[in-house]
């Protein structure tokens, strides 16, 4: 199967990793573009293994990962214990 | 000679604590272990039967042993002011609290004044090390962002902060952090904290003689105390230290007295508040030092850490750990130690007679914490990194004294993985894009997690050293239970090679260990120095509003315990765990047993009105099995204490349920 991976991170100067497709054959649709994966390649090793935090890059980006990361405190778009899809 | 070995065996279960002690005991040297064996302690005050708060006293007034008293007895047992076994064991409690929660709150302190000296552009040794702490903190606070600088918004949160210690009304701001449940149980019973330093002053204004003589009332305040420090100066240092020194990260490092090295001039750095080790730690790498080390004959610098100022460094550098709290001294009797340099908190004075036994420099540098006898070294804030190479440099001008054939360190070292902060932690489970608690829920659910355990606290000279806490979490682990630890447990969890990923297959049962592999974390979460217990009641929130495991952190399958306390930190950081609703186990000692009636309000009434109450329980393994207990308790209640049978619907099934 065909697979060839491409970034529109270049193109639209985003810093999301999440921009990242790939092209793929799908029954009866032909080539597809669909999102790739997310993981980082390899094994990481040296001293900044582990670092995770900087990852994130600029200021905006951050604020969204509060947003996302830790919505229990900072988004009303998440469900859980104190936001349920069906009251108890 | 067996007898005498068996004895020194059952100080400590660690190899390097047991040959140090050998080396102290060859040379004269007498160390914490000796003088508690020594020394017992005084069975009136253990118990809580002392009162020492006005000058008719001190009065005592013993429970008899092993024997039941008359309420004729009981009413019998005052002291001369009339204040009953109750008013006096609780008086003596909530004291604990009140000092505990300083101790916090003080650390705290200090921290907001280095935050703000540093957003104000006064000292330049500091910095914002992680951005997104400091965005988080101004979202709690209420902080305008835009397009301010970070240092403007540092300003502000600085000033937030500051005044969380002397607010004389209303809540304290990090209180809305916790489930919204559990702040309505603390409104209700009036314990939210007004301001940190007011409760705490407060509590002892209540505690002075003739003032506050309702033990239940003296235990409300004493909550409010608690909760002034675990929802109040712990979390604002946790928060305020991450954002400046940064936010933990898993983190490889080593940890035992083998840490040490002979050819390079080692410096211990110990105590509590990370600003100094912090410097030390980059200055250490400066390669003018290194050179200076080596004209002195040595091969580098060897910075290591004690007690929790070690997890600080750890946690951020990989800086190694020499020892836990009862290793201070023993440090200093390897004889290869230059400089021991200690600001506040756990600092045994003992360390001065032992360092006076060999070349080694004892530097205060905390004017809050003077040692007699000791070199004085101030921290100044406003220059820390000129204070730390002054101290560094103080260190291997000390090189040279070294007396080689007093040398002996102890080649035990084990290697551990640290720095799970509650992000950490929902990082991991759940990737960048979509950070969650869910996967652990899931595995809380399922039953291959069966709960979570936090094991934390000192160590104690009257349990062998570090024993209690590997017993009890080796049996927690065995059951499933997932461990989150701080301060001295940590590290003797680490010293027994606990923090390792691999340490699941070996000492999990197999669900738990199913589940770190899959994470690929060790089963005993290394989550930071005594005042990161702040990151578990963060992480227990998290549990909580993640969903499908009740609405309170009293609904989680979760318990905590110190099974080798010491200090009166400890007994504030249970009451806050008590009163955010865990369930809390201590080993060792306890100090209310002076009067029955109050330690059964601690026991079973606090149950009642939080959700969580303490226990006492000195043989950690049934520690373990009351934690356990408590955890199916809990479980059962949630409905998750049994596998449910799984039902494949056909279609006609479905057609049924939809019609």
């Amino acid at each position: 199967m065909e697979k060839k991976a491409t970034s529109k991170t270049a193109a639209t100067g985003s810093a999301d990793p999440a921009e990242k497709f790939v092209k793929k054959q799908a029954p009866g649709r032909g080539t597809v573009e669909i999102l790739a994966e997310s993981y980082e390649p390899g094994e990481p090793e040296g001293e900044e293994a582990g670092r995770w935090r900087q990852k994130l890059g600029d200021r905006n980006e951050k604020i969204k990962y509060l947003k996302s990361g830790e919505r229990y405190w900072y988004s009303d778009d998440w469900f859980g214990s104190e936001k349920r899809k069906n009251p108890a | 000679m067996a007898e005498e070995k068996q004895a020194k065996q059952e100080k400590s279960i660690d190899q390097a604590t047991l040959e140090m002690l050998a080396k102290a005991a060859e040379e004269g040297i007498s160390t914490v272990f000796d003088r508690a064996e020594h020394m017992k302690p005084c069975p009136i005050g253990a118990d809580g039967s002392c009162c020492k708060n006005c000058a008719m006293g001190p009065c005592r007034i013993p429970l008899g042993k092993g024997k039941d008293e008359t309420p004729e007895e009981h009413a019998r047992r005052v002291g001369v002011c009339g204040a009953t076994a109750e008013t006096i064991a609780a008086r003596n409690f909530v004291r604990m609290i009140a000092a505990g929660s300083a101790s916090h709150g003080d650390h705290g302190r200090r921290v907001v004044e280095a935050f703000k000296l540093m957003a104000e552009g006064k000292t330049k040794d500091f910095e914002i090390k992680d951005e997104q702490k400091l965005l988080k903190l101004a979202l709690d606070l209420g902080v305008d962002i835009g397009d301010r600088s970070n240092n403007e918004i540092a300003l502000d949160i600085a000033k937030i902060c500051e005044r969380e210690f002397g607010k004389q009304e209303g809540e304290l701001i990090f209180i809305k952090n916790a489930p919204l449940k559990r702040q309505e149980i603390w409104r209700e019973l009036g314990v939210v904290p007004r301001g940190i330093d007011r409760e705490i002053v407060e509590l002892m204004h209540r505690t002075h003689m003739g003032v506050d003589q309702d033990y239940k009332n003296l235990m409300l305040q004493g909550t409010r105390a608690a909760l002034a420090d675990g929802w109040g100066g712990s979390m604002i240092s946790t928060e305020i230290q991450d954002c400046m020194f940064g936010t933990p990260t898993p983190t490889f490092s080593e940890i035992n007295l083998g840490v040490l090295k002979e050819e390079n001039v080692n410096i211990v750095v110990h105590g509590h508040e990370p600003a100094l080790a912090e410097m030390l730690a980059v200055e250490s790498k400066d390669p003018e030092l290194i050179e200076y080390a080596k004209s002195k004959g040595a091969k580098g610098i060897g910075l290591v850490g004690m007690c929790c100022t070690a997890n600080e460094v750890m946690m951020r550098h990989g800086i190694p750990i020499g020892g836990n709290y009862l290793q201070q001294e023993l440090a200093i009797v390897t004889g290869a130690l230059e400089a021991m340099v200690v600001d506040v908190q756990c600092i045994m004075q003992g360390l001065m007679e032992v360092a006076r036994c060999f070349h080694t420099r004892l530097i205060n540098t905390d004017n809050r914490s003077r040692i007699s006898g000791a070199d004085y070294m101030p921290f100044d804030e406003l220059h820390p990194r000129e204070s730390a190479k002054a101290i560094i440099k103080a260190a291997i001008d000390n090189y040279p004294n070294r007396q080689a054939d007093k040398v002996r360190i102890p080649q035990v070292k084990t290697p551990l993985i640290a720095g799970f902060s509650h992000e950490t932690i929902n990082y991991l489970l759940g990737g960048l894009f979509r950070a969650s608690y869910r996967p652990l829920n899931d595995n809380i659910i399922n039953g291959r997690i069966r709960g979570l355990a936090g094991v934390v606290g000192c160590n104690n000279a009257r349990t062998p050293h570090d024993s209690a806490h590997i017993l009890m979490i080796k049996e927690l682990l065995k059951n499933d239970v997932l461990v989150l630890s701080t301060g001295c447990a940590a590290m003797a969890a680490a010293k027994q090679g606990l923090m390792v990923p691999e340490a699941a297959k070996e000492f999990c049962g197999p669900g738990l260990a199913e589940v770190c592999e899959t994470v690929g974390i060790p089963p005993v979460l290394h989550m930071g120095a005594c005042i990161d217990n702040s990151r578990i009641l963060i992480a227990a929130t998290a549990v909580v509003k993640d969903g499908g495991l009740g609405d309170d952190i009293s609904d989680l399958p979760a318990a905590g315990a110190a099974p080798e306390w010491m200090s009166e930190k400890a007994i504030a950081i249970g009451q806050y765990f008590v009163a955010s609703g865990v369930y809390t186990v201590f080993g060792t000692t306890w100090p209310t047993t002076g009067s029955k009636e109050f330690t059964k309000y601690l026991f079973e009434g606090m149950e009642e009105m939080y959700g969580g109450k303490w226990a006492f329980e000195p043989d950690p393994v049934k520690a373990a099995h009351l934690m356990i207990a408590h955890i199916d308790k809990k479980r059962k209640a949630l409905g998750i204490d049994k596998a449910r049978e799984r039902i494949l619907y056909d279609m006609a099934m479905r057609r049924e349920l939809e019609g």
